[in-house]
């Protein structure tokens, strides 16, 4: 009888040993199956980037075709207007000549705060032609002036927001306003912020913008979307650029009120020349 | 180059199944002074409680640069944040000193503490901060909320926080008090302790911010750097939508007298001489809410032990019940408690169409069809931007005004009201304020029982004052100033 007991006993045991073993092999399959899953959806992410990339690489290189013919042009547009007396028309073409060189020639991919706020001053002064005193725009540390100029970012990530809000902001605004860029270092991070005091946005849109930096439309990254209205698309482009850059804990955030104005906000880890 | 003291990354953090916080980011950097200003049901309140140690769903909480567990209860003081709101209240029969170095670490040996050394600490820590507060006092001795706020506030020094909450702050510390505040503020920013204030009336705080950030929908919409910035403004950034502001109603000329009282003396209050008249707004402050409480019940006939005669529009009134009182002409709201006027499940309308017997627990009768497809071609009228459905859809700062305007609607002659701008946001009591007005086209009389005199000041024609409970005289518009209590 006790024997009996002692095999139906081992036995149980070894059921639950068996048991055990089939639940841990199911959910080591389970773990597997879900690392390939997350493998290929990254991999899929990475390629659909890659693409994205190519396809700004192409617009870029259309673009791109003999910048030299083109700053040679825009510095006898500038001699001629000098030597007409015509020193509005004269700077112009410098800033033109300053922008472009900035954003098709320099190939760094980082470059000084400092750096991208004397292209955003280019883009401005090239604006104030349209605009007039319409619009105005200033420049805030909160904290010291050197160190800040001096911070290394990804390029083309500050002048796309200034002309953010100059396009979908002030523009739409009769009485004009005042873009203002608040730059503070901290001991880990650079943050900089990017104001407007123009018409803001509704809330249905500025969901939709919201979406196109979470990534949630991946429409936003194509080509078709660069049709957009709002300007998401550059708004994610900086987003996604940062997050790739530096990780998941950097990135943009934009907020926008009816009537008051809209903001964007830029968090990147402090690091210097 | 700064430091940040505390940095909040995409917190998300429902209550009640809907998100309070979204997508939420706030930084405060080192000795600075941040006001988060924001109307009731935008989130404020639940970022005082995820300080204060509250779990959120997810996000990232970083103090000096150090990850906070967000997602499970966290002790704040362990990590320098203290948080003074009006619920953590000072120990009432320990001595300020006591209550100062109360929590702190305890002494080698647990030898007992040096109550002399104890109250000099004390002493001189007061005076840095400018406080001329006597520290062998008791603290019940000390006013609760402004007094036991600065010495609250005082206490995080202390303890050594690196971060100062200030939560919950509904009522504006009045000019006295201000300067005290401002002048702890500013101490506290020297040794480099930070201040998050968070309030709904930014009034009078403004002055004291290094940066103010707008929360509106459990979000930071804006950043304003410094403290100037026009109040419209804030508001549209609050509530997005703007504002016309009044601020001084025209006096109108007295109705006919509807409610009148001679020598009312009841539990808490004594020898009260009332005469209300239509298109009138009359207030009665007191110190003790038990006194309000009470006179609030003898007129709207829930209490009868009470002496003295009372006269509703010419006749003879003392009503054996409340329903009688309401039969009779006597409304009645009671903000102290909101929610025993409506049914959160059942539709707008149905509780628009709810008559104000609140004390019964079955309500009998028949509902007009016509009378009911009025109130709520009314409410879409007024309102073509709110929910339709659900009493619960509807904000609280909503639910408050249509309780009102349910008011307005209704034929009683004079309605109280308890606390009418309890809890209330200066946007919300500027509507509160114009519904007053129409309550006066109406020909209706309000009568409003409140402990905050100032609140009175703003929308009364007269107010009786009841310090201690027994009347002593009826003050009118022009010497609300000179007679404050």
């Amino acid at each position: 009888m006790e024997q009996r007991l002692l095999w139906g006993l081992a036995a149980a045991i070894l059921a639950v040993l068996i048991a055990g073993w089939g639940v841990m092999i199911c959910r080591y399959h389970k773990l597997k199956k879900g690392i390939a899953l997350m493998k290929r959806e990254r991999k899929e992410r990475e390629q659909e980037i890659e693409l994205d990339r190519r396809k700004a690489e192409i617009v870029s290189l259309q673009s791109q075709i003999n910048p030299h013919f083109l700053y040679n042009t825009l510095e006898v547009i500038r001699s001629e207007a000098i030597m007409n007396q015509d020193m509005d028309a004269a700077e112009m073409a410098e800033a033109l000549a300053n922008y472009f060189r900035y954003n098709i020639s320099k190939r760094k991919d980082f470059v000084t705060v400092g750096e991208e706020l004397d292209n955003i001053d280019n883009y401005i002064s090239i604006q104030k032609r349209r605009f007039g005193e319409r619009i105005s725009y200033q420049v805030v540390f909160h904290s010291q002036e050197e160190e800040a100029r001096h911070a290394l970012i990804p390029k083309l990530i500050l002048q796309p927001l200034v002309e953010n809000s100059i396009y979908h902001g002030l523009e739409k605004k009769a009485e004009g306003g005042t873009v203002t860029v608040h730059i503070t270092v901290t001991s880990q991070r650079l943050i900089i912020q990017v104001e407007d005091d123009g018409p803001g946005m509704d809330p249905q849109t500025l969901e939709r913008v919201e979406q196109q930096i979470q990534g949630i439309r991946r429409a936003a990254l194509t080509l078709e979307a660069s049709k957009d209205k709002h300007g998401g698309i550059a708004l994610a482009n900086i987003h996604q650029r940062i997050q790739m850059l530096y990780g998941r804990e950097y990135g943009l955030t934009f907020s926008a009120t009816r009537q008051v104005g809209a903001e964007a906000e830029i968090t990147i880890p402090y690091r210097t020349e | 180059m700064k430091e940040e003291i505390l940095r909040m990354e995409h917190i998300f953090m429902k209550r009640r199944g809907q998100y309070a916080l979204y997508d939420f980011k706030l930084n405060i950097y080192q000795g600075e002074v941040v006001i988060a200003f924001g109307f009731s049901g935008n989130g404020l309140h639940e970022l005082g409680e995820l300080l204060s140690g509250s779990p959120a769903e997810s996000g990232r909480l970083l103090l000096k640069e150090r990850e906070l567990p967000i997602r499970r209860n966290f002790y704040p003081e362990q990590h320098g944040i203290y948080v003074v709101h009006n619920k953590n209240n000072l120990v009432p029969d320990l001595t300020l000193a006591e209550n100062l170095f109360l929590g702190g670490k305890p002494s080698l040996l647990a030898i007992p503490v040096a109550r002399k050394k104890q109250e000099r600490l004390a002493y001189h820590i007061m005076r840095k901060f400018g406080l001329e507060f006597d520290v062998r006092k008791k603290a019940w001795e000390y006013d609760v909320y402004y007094e036991q706020m600065l010495i609250k506030m005082v206490k995080a020094y202390v303890k050594g926080a690196s971060l100062v909450v200030v939560n919950e702050i509904m009522e504006l510390p009045e000019n006295g008090y201000m300067e005290q505040f401002r002048q702890v503020v500013k101490l506290l920013r020297q040794d480099g302790i930070s201040v998050l204030w968070l309030t709904q009336r930014i009034e009078g705080l403004q002055p004291l911010a290094d940066r103010m950030v707008v929360v509106r929908g459990g979000r930071n919409v804006k950043t304003i750097y410094g403290n100037q910035c026009p109040r419209e403004l804030l508001t549209r950034t609050a509530t997005e939508r703007s504002i016309h502001w009044e601020t001084d109603y025209p006096p109108q000329e007295k109705g006919e007298l509807v409610l009148k009282t001679r020598d009312l003396s009841g539990k808490g209050f004594s020898h009260l001489n009332l005469d209300i008249a239509r298109r009138q707004i009359v207030g009665v402050w007191s110190d003790q809410w038990g006194a309000l409480g009470s006179l609030h019940w003898v007129i709207c006939g829930s209490d009868r032990n009470y002496t003295g005669r009372m006269e509703l529009k010419g006749a003879r009134y003392a009503p054996q019940s409340y329903e009688e009182a309401v039969r009779a002409g006597v409304g009645h709201i009671d903000f102290m408690w909101p929610e025993k006027h409506y049914m959160p499940d059942m539709s707008i309308t149905d509780n628009l169409m709810l008559s104000n017997y609140w004390f019964r627990k079955h309500h009998y009768g028949w509902i007009n069809e016509k009378q009911r497809q009025y109130a709520a071609l009314k409410y879409r009228q007024r309102h073509p931007d709110w929910p339709t459905e659900r009493w619960r859809q509807l904000t609280p700062d909503q639910q408050r005004l249509l309780l009102y305007e349910k008011a307005l609607d209704q034929p009683e002659a004079v309605c109280l009201v308890a606390e009418p701008f309890s809890r209330v946001n200066y946007y919300l009591a500027e509507e509160i304020r114009r519904v007053f007005q129409e309550f006066r086209q109406k020909e209706k009389a309000l009568f409003l029982f409140s402990m905050n005199y100032w609140d009175l000041c703003s929308v009364c024609d007269e107010i009786y004052l009841l310090p201690g409970g027994s009347f002593t005289q009826k003050v009118g518009r022009q010497e609300f100033e000179s007679h404050m209590p």
